[in-house]
């Protein structure tokens, strides 16, 4: 008796493994589809076509799929996007770009994946598109878009994406709490017993594991440190700048509210929303959701301390054409569409303040719309891009476990950078 | 006895000429291979196709970022894993995880079976909602524990702040470990209860009934009796929990990242960075197929104990 149950319970447990295998192997194809015809530029002419999109979800994502239905009444082009939470993104595009199948032909990247996938052989080069006369749309005004901005999108010479927002940490302070805009890590200090005093932490602290290398590193470059050499050979953190920020972020971290070390960029913004903590580093997409909440109209926001050389790190979002697509006339004309400046603005003004857009004009126009836009701005104009080497997320990953040690007491701030440096320079060199 | 030739009216003596063969029985008038090898074929491209491709891959350099450094270099991906510092740690976090969580949900899954089981009413409905936390997405347990666990807002961190104050559920290094460990067994007890429950109800009666007769009281009998019937599905019950536990990642991956430092992460982990993270397809398939080897040798012991079991 008990063998035939054991017999049954085997079978019934095989029998879903089966089916969950089925499901997870089955998939809907994707059909190429027209390319239209070169010359004059003529919006119709990929009509009927169609162009599939990857994107993150968020902020900006249902304004985006808000303007498909006038792209399509303009081009006769009809749009189907997926997004996909940004923790899962860099795992989608992989799987997409690798296996050289047609799914998507326009995809949201931010830059500092561009060098693997170019290097990979992924993508395609923008630069005949945007020149071609069939296929530049000569009311694009690409002039407009921060050259900086662009660079960043170019690998070797060649422009893969075209962005239409960036990123980059600054200080959101309450200001209710800080007499004034901390300009030294002593300032910030300095501001922990009247944080005490208003029931708030001083600090939340984004140092999860997916957070924790550029929270650390953005103290690292605007202490005048950097990540790599100038060769971007070796790791350069170790170093006397290194170790200054290092040691500040482990002494701010006693004055943070716990938890720091699995938290991330949204979950610290919200803790400054929820009037808990009095101040931290925020990124451009969730600098709005800080100032929100309880903490609303008590938020200000400045360049990241001390600044010596340069602001923080900062990355741009773009958009990419894989090399698979089948249709990447039309995506480009999508492009063009999604990154014009009334549609940037769209975007912008319906991210509330998440979306700094890559549009000089633009960034100048919104600035007193939005109150981080004035810090972005200037911490864009000394901002750090991350080097353009292919093994640079395992690079970034390779630092966090060290951080996190030593914010928790387990490693000294000198052991914690050599041993990130040895963990780096082997992902770096691999 | 009756056999399937006998039954068909043919001698199943070994004829002339033809060497008899232990335990093999012949389809009469026919071969076997035509009935086997369409299943085998369907077997081996939907579990060996893979499986193979990631043998090979395992032994060659093929970064996804680098393809032009593809070749081949033999045992070299492994003699990198079982070298390096990391792997090992992990391995060792995996181990911990898997002994731990498989022993706390037998132990649990048991008490709750044995409970269910004598209990005259609502047994349909105890079952139903123990079986609740098997019809969640791992990732989806992994989002709502984070939450439940969060330093912040998670009530379950404030419930256990209150008892221990500064207590970090997901922050502290060696707390965070425990954390993903006992999801894990909230996870999967309901499975083990499942399978035990299905074993108690199937028990023959004379046996517990002979046990009393003869003055065992509830302890010798569970320990003689009831436990020696369950054996079988214990087995199963392990076997199974094993292998899910040593692949765990949704979860894990979702509630803190393998971190605070290297804390949490486990093998499956390790494969998600090599093959996403670092775009290293051959190591990332290296450490798959270790992880397949050690589950493999694992299920086939468990399975060859049972068969002896069996047949004693």
């Amino acid at each position: 008796m008990v063998h035939s149950i054991t017999r049954k319970v085997v079978a019934a447990v095989g029998a879903v493994g089966i089916a969950a295998a089925l499901v997870a192997c089955g998939g809907s194809g994707s059909e190429p589809e027209s390319t239209g015809e070169a010359g004059v530029f003529d919006p119709k002419a990929w009509e009927g076509s169609t162009v599939r999109v990857l994107r993150h979800s968020g902020y900006d994502a249902d304004v985006m799929r808000s303007l498909f239905d006038e792209f399509t009444e303009w081009t006769g082009i009809t749009v189907e996007m997926d997004e996909v939470p940004f923790g899962n993104l860099r795992t989608k595009e992989v799987t997409e770009l690798s296996s050289g199948l047609s799914t998507y032909d326009l995809m949201a990247t931010p830059d500092y994946w561009l060098a693997e996938y170019a290097s990979a052989d992924w993508l395609r080069p923008l630069d005949d598109l945007m020149t071609g006369t069939a296929t530049a749309d000569p009311d694009f005004d690409l002039e407009d878009i921060t050259p900086r901005l662009i660079e960043a999108n170019q690998v070797d010479g060649s422009t893969y994406a075209l962005p239409w927002k960036f990123n980059t940490g600054v200080i959101a302070y309450r200001t209710d709490v800080f007499d004034e805009a901390p300009q030294t890590y002593e300032d910030w200090l300095a501001a922990a017993d009247a944080a005490e005093a208003a029931g708030m932490s001083l600090i939340g602290g984004s140092l999860g594991a997916a957070n924790a290398p550029e929270y650390f590193l953005d103290f690292v470059v605007a202490n005048g440190g950097e990540f790599l050499n100038k060769d971007n050979t070796e790791a350069a953190f170790n170093s006397p700048e290194g170790k200054e920020a290092l040691e500040f972020l482990v002494e701010i971290m006693g004055y943070s509210a716990d938890g720091q070390v699995n938290r991330a960029w949204d979950e610290s913004a919200q803790l400054m929303a929820n009037g808990v903590t009095a101040s931290d580093i925020v990124l451009s997409s969730v600098a709005s959701t800080a100032a929100s909440g309880a903490a609303e109209g008590k938020v200000a926001f400045t360049p990241l301390v001390p600044a010596a050389t340069t602001s923080s790190f900062m990355n741009t979002w773009g958009l990419l054409i894989p090399k698979a697509s089948q249709n990447p006339e039309g995506a480009f004309l999508l492009m063009q569409f999604l990154l014009n400046k009334e549609n940037v603005k769209g975007m912008a003004e319906g991210g509330g303040g998440s979306v700094v857009p890559a549009r000089q004009s633009l960034l100048d126009e919104l600035s007193a719309t939005f109150p981080s836009f004035e810090a972005q701005k200037t911490a864009a104009e000394n901002g750090t891009f991350w080097p353009k080497i292919t093994t640079l997320d395992a690079a970034r990953t390779a630092v966090a476990p060290f951080v996190q040690q030593a914010v928790l007491g387990q490693l000294s701030v000198s052991d914690a950078l050599a041993q990130a440096e040895d963990a780096v320079n082997a992902a770096i060199n691999p | 006895m009756t056999t399937l030739g006998s039954a068909a009216g043919i001698d199943s003596t070994p004829a002339a000429g033809r060497t008899p063969r232990s335990g093999r029985r012949h389809r009469p008038g026919g071969s076997w291979w035509p009935y086997f090898t369409p299943a085998l074929i369907v077997v081996l491209a939907v579990n060996g196709g893979p499986v193979i491709y990631a043998l090979v891959l395992s032994f060659r350099d093929y970064n996804l970022a680098r393809p032009q450094q593809d070749g081949w270099i033999g045992f070299g991906n492994y003699v990198e894993l079982l070298m390096n510092p990391a792997v090992q740690r992990s391995f060792g976090t995996t181990l911990f995880f898997v002994v731990v969580s498989v022993s706390l949900s037998l132990v649990f899954g048991m008490i709750l079976a044995l409970l269910v089981n004598e209990i005259g009413w609502g047994k349909k409905i105890f079952r139903t909602l123990f079986f609740m936390p098997m019809l969640l997405a791992p990732a989806v347990i992994g989002v709502m524990w984070r939450f439940l666990l969060n330093d912040q807002a998670g009530p379950i961190a404030w419930l256990l702040k209150q008892i221990i104050p500064g207590i970090s559920p997901l922050s502290d290094p060696t707390l965070a470990l425990w954390s993903v460990t006992l999801v894990d067994v909230w996870s999967w007890t309901p499975f083990v209860f499942l399978v035990l429950l299905a074993g108690l109800e199937s028990q023959p009666q004379e046996p517990l009934e002979a046990a009393q007769v003869d003055g065992a009281n509830a302890w010798q009998t569970f320990l003689h009796v009831t436990l020696p019937g369950l054996v079988p599905l214990i087995s199963i019950a392990v076997l199974f929990r094993v292998t899910w536990s040593f692949r765990a990642f949704d979860h894990i991956y979702t509630m803190t990242q393998g971190g605070p430092g290297n804390a949490t992460e486990v093998l499956a982990l390790t494969v998600y960075r090599n093959a996403f993270q670092n775009l290293d397809v051959s190591l990332a398939s290296a450490l798959s197929i270790l992880m397949f080897a050690i589950m493999l040798v694992f299920a086939i012991s468990v399975l060859r104990a049972q068969s002896k079991r069996e047949k004693r």
